[in-house]
């Protein structure tokens, strides 16, 4: 029955509050208490409790026979009561913790005899005490007696019962406060998580947001997450790194890669690794202890995402869970984004598609809408605009000349002196134009820029020859940079204008065919420079592509 | 006459929840805190079903589990685990202990209500309810 090993006297760990308690209560009663464990050990309370056993215990065996009560009762686990030749009282109870017996715990009082003269005398004299000294002493510690024991000792147990099960209730409150505290924490992450779920924000972003609450709530010293390249949302493969970990990201990734994502791959849930070892390359293995990974998966492998060394814990189920549910959120959030990325760049490759068409009508206006559309947003980045308004003006500049569709190609790529009618005609193709996206409601915001882009600040531009503040800001940046790009650019009736001619030019006519802000911040770029850029090819295949089949 | 289960783990908190609905649910529940509780109940109450925890003090649930196999008296007494560990245990080992459903932590009670009844409802009744 007796506990074996050196774990006896663990067995007791967490119980000091209880026996704490149960000693000064039993000391309100003039009990003294000492506690032992199942090995006959004594882990406290021998103190005496007064002066008179102080004084009793100098000459009387006490500590002898309390060990020996203690070693019995811890022996069978069944209270006992003991009275001692010389007059002391003690009770022996076991004590169990979690239902095992783990030691005792015995109280002990001299009895009430000792008040007596004649005994007093007897005792003191069998063990060489002073009689005088002890009657001082007896007083308070000596009040119970003998038969007082057996009631004293059901006393006795009740206590250490109600210490022990009010100190179970708090360690079970406490235990539930934690557990209860941490599912709030993670049921935040979670709506964290799906709350900063939008679309336009990277995926970078995104994950280091997740990455910084994994690395909050799960109690781990680092999380990442690598996401693969899936054109044309990531160009680029991310990792990113939140917390504290001797690794590199590319380290990281390489972790991933030669570790984590076949074992991923091959089960499509969770992964724990409570005891990692990396061997082909130690050194970075001693940077992680332990880890969980989940895939990043929406129809197909996007990237994964990992925890990395939880503190002083293992990895659980609990973890797995949580895991499992950020890394569904993020990999819907990624799938998402990667689908806007590709509706957007759909988009972009249809636009680009349609003027550089327009564009390919005449082999000298090769890429003029893209160029027009790069210096359009360059200004209104200039003129400080926020990034939707950036927008609208650099899909206004690509589609600006949209109207051309409209134009018979002999007039607009006649080399010589067009007629009245013939100018007409090119006039008309602003109009056009607007009338052509007209029906597309997304694009309403950027009509204004299309149809105003010849008009000028002094009225005298086409069609409508509108001037002053009633001319869209948008259209006057566009309408400078479409100027710009025509005079360095070839044309079939004239060579491309040296820089320094066109920069004279706009500065001659800001104020009446320029606005003279725009014209100001243009002409304080580093336009050389600026041009060179222009001139390099376009990232976009379509407007080369054709260009060269229409001048062949 | 209802059916007595014995819920065993060493996390009180679970031990409430668990019970709790069980005995909404009309059970008669029993509970142990570590594997050696558990054993002796099973041996002395013989319940219906076992629920028991994966680490508890003493016994684990797994060696529990494979105990019971050894008494005629505590045999057939189907059981079902509750476990935080990250990883399954081994369908062989699951098999040897007489381990018919493990659940991973945390679990939703109606989750474990949902898998007793699987359990408790013989395979006639089953047939009528078809």
């Amino acid at each position: 029955m007796t506990p074996t090993g050196t774990s006896s006297s663990e067995v007791l760990t967490g119980m000091e509050s209880i026996f704490h308690h149960v000693r000064a209560h039993l000391r309100e009663l003039g009990l003294n208490l000492s506690v032992w464990e199942g090995q006959g050990r004594c882990l406290g309370g021998l103190d005496p409790a007064s002066e008179f056993c102080h004084c009793l215990g100098q000459r009387a065996s006490c500590d002898a026979a309390i060990g020996d009560l203690a070693r019995a009762v811890a022996g069978d686990g069944r209270s006992a009561l003991r009275q001692t030749a010389w007059g002391c009282t003690l009770l022996g109870l076991p004590v169990r913790n979690r239902r095992r017996l783990s030691g005792s715990a015995v109280a002990c009082y001299p009895d009430s005899q000792w008040l007596d003269e004649e005994v007093r005398a007897r005792r003191c004299a069998s063990l060489g005490l002073d009689q005088q000294v002890m009657a001082g002493l007896a007083e308070g510690p000596c009040r119970h007696s003998g038969q007082d024991a057996g009631d004293l000792l059901r006393v006795a147990e009740q206590y250490l019962e109600a210490a022990q099960s009010s100190h179970t209730a708090d360690h079970e409150l406490a235990t539930l406060s934690t557990n209860l505290s941490s599912t709030y924490e993670e049921l935040t992450l979670l709506y964290t998580i799906s709350g900063s779920m939008k679309v336009n924000q990277g995926p970078q972003e995104f994950l280091l947001g997740v990455c910084r609450e994994m690395l909050e709530v799960m109690n781990i010293s680092a999380a990442a997450a690598v996401v693969y390249i899936h054109p044309p949302a990531t160009q680029e493969e991310i990792v990113v790194v939140a917390g504290e970990i001797d690794l590199t990201a590319a380290e990281i990734r390489m972790l991933g890669d030669t570790h984590i994502a076949r074992r991923l791959a091959k089960y499509n849930r969770p992964l724990v690794d409570n005891h990692f070892v990396w061997r082909t390359n130690p050194r970075l293995g001693q940077a992680v202890g332990n880890l969980i990974a989940v895939p990043l998966f929406c129809e197909k492998p996007l990237g994964l995402l990992l925890g990395l060394n939880k503190n002083a814990d293992e990895f659980s189920s609990m973890d797995m869970k949580l895991m499992s549910s950020i890394g569904n959120q993020s990999a819907v959030f990624l799938a998402n984004h990667m689908l806007y990325a590709d509706l957007q760049d759909l988009l972009m490759g249809v636009l680009h598609a349609l003027t550089a068409s327009i564009d390919a009508k005449d082999p000298y206006t090769c890429g003029h809408s893209n160029r027009v559309a790069i210096i359009s947003r360059r200004l209104a980045e200039e003129c400080n605009l926020d990034a939707g308004k950036v927008q609208q003006i650099y899909l206004a500049g690509l589609l600006h000349d949209v109207g051309k569709i409209g134009v018979p190609e002999s007039t607009l790529c006649k080399p010589g002196r067009l007629t009245d009618e013939e100018y007409q005609a090119i006039k008309r193709h602003p109009g056009i134009g607007a009338k052509i996206l007209g029906g597309i409601r997304q694009l309403d915001d950027i009509i204004p820029g299309i149809l105003c882009h010849h008009e000028r600040p002094d009225g005298k531009g086409y069609p409508e020859g509108i001037s002053g503040y009633r001319l869209p800001l948008e259209a006057r940046i566009i309408g400078l940079a479409d100027c710009f790009d025509a005079m360095t650019s070839d044309r079939i009736y004239r060579k491309a204008l040296p820089l320094e001619t066109v920069l004279a030019e706009i500065r001659d006519h800001a104020g009446t065919q320029f606005d003279p802000m725009v014209a100001e911040k243009f002409l304080a770029l580093d336009l050389a420079a600026f041009l060179e850029e222009l001139r390099q090819p376009a990232k976009t295949v379509f407007p080369v592509a054709i260009a060269q089949e229409a001048q062949e | 006459v209802s059916k007595k289960i014995l819920v065993a783990d060493d996390e009180a908190h679970i031990l409430h929840v668990v019970s709790m609905k069980l005995r909404n649910a009309g059970f008669e529940v029993i509970t142990a805190v570590d594997g050696e509780e558990a054993l002796e109940l099973c041996t002395a109450e013989r319940p219906d079903l076992l629920i028991t925890d994966y680490q508890m003090p003493f016994l684990s649930g797994l060696e529990l589990c494979k105990r019971l196999r050894l008494q005629p008296s505590t045999r057939d007494i189907p059981a079902m685990m509750l476990t935080a560990r990250g990883f399954d245990i081994e369908p062989q080992e699951m098999t040897e202990a007489g381990i018919s459903a493990v659940l991973a932590k945390p679990f939703s009670p109606r989750e474990v209500l949902q898998k007793v009844h699987e359990f408790l409802t013989p395979p006639e009744a089953e047939a009528v309810a078809e």
